[in-house]
């Protein structure tokens, strides 16, 4: 898969979105750290972030006993994640314009 | 400090065609009582001409102010919103939203654009109070700082 591909791909989910702008605002963060501030089970985390360090939006490493993930600092991830947020913003509020306007959109993404 | 990195992959655009009049559609993302029903916040003020402001409070309580920089009655409304420090949602280091509306044989075409204020290497790394001050003490008239993002 082409590397930006992957990264969408990755990015396509709502939990994994959710990790990722929670690793943003830390400097590093474990699987039950995510767990903890996100209704999700470790387990589901720790698959989520195999999949994220797959994109190689992610990378873990070994602290002492835990597994720290933390953002990898290419530009593209945080263009990424920020449009696939605010798209989706925008997709609900065009959405509920058309029902205001009393019409169903008609078209998709530009 | 390297200069910011520009990526122009950073932008969301979205294109809907209304079954509606352009009027209709103009009013609706410009009168504030319109524009609460859909936007998702409430409008508490909307001074409608280029150097207005925009404020809104979303239904978290957090307020959210925009400079307006483009009123073309009825086709064209944009404006910036001002970086927002670390909250609740996290910080937000602002954007500009640029609406057009063209008529079409089925009705009108609305065309939305947002794209960050910041280089988007800024983006994520704003955990700090750094770089959000630095974002922060723009003049609201400041010009754009990536203008190859904005248009």
């Amino acid at each position: 898969m082409d590397p930006a591909d992957a990264v969408f791909s990755a990015l396509a989910d709502p939990t994994r979105r959710e990790v990722v702008r929670r690793l943003s605002e830390h400097p590093s963060m474990t699987a039950t750290e995510l767990a903890g501030v996100l209704p999700v089970s470790r387990q589901a985390i720790a698959k989520h972030l195999a999949e994220l360090e797959q994109a190689s939006l992610v990378v873990g490493e070994r602290v002492g006993r835990e597994n720290r993930f933390r953002l990898t600092p290419a530009p593209m991830v945080e263009a990424v994640s920020w449009m696939s947020s605010v798209g989706a913003q925008w997709d609900d509020r065009l959405s509920r314009l058309g029902e205001h306007l009393g019409a169903e959109p008609r078209a998709g993404d530009a | 400090m390297n200069p910011p990195t520009l990526n122009p992959r950073a932008r969301v655009e979205k294109q809907v065609v209304y079954p509606v009049e352009r009027d209709e559609v103009w009013a609706a993302i410009t009168q504030p009582a319109e524009l609460s029903r859909w936007f998702g916040a409430e409008v508490v003020s909307l001074d409608l001409r280029p150097a207005g402001r925009l404020v809104v409070r979303h239904p978290d309580g957090i307020s959210r102010r925009a400079l307006i920089e483009t009123v073309e009655a009825p086709s064209r409304f944009a404006f910036r919103w001002l970086p927002a420090p670390a909250g609740a949602q996290g910080a937000d280091p602002g954007s500009r939203v640029e609406f057009v509306l063209a008529e079409v044989a089925e009705g009108t075409e609305l065309t939305v654009v947002e794209t960050p204020s910041l280089a988007v290497g800024e983006l994520v790394p704003m955990v700090g109070p750094v770089i959000l001050a630095g974002s922060m003490s723009d003049p609201i008239g400041a010009p754009p700082r990536i203008m190859a993002l904005s248009r």
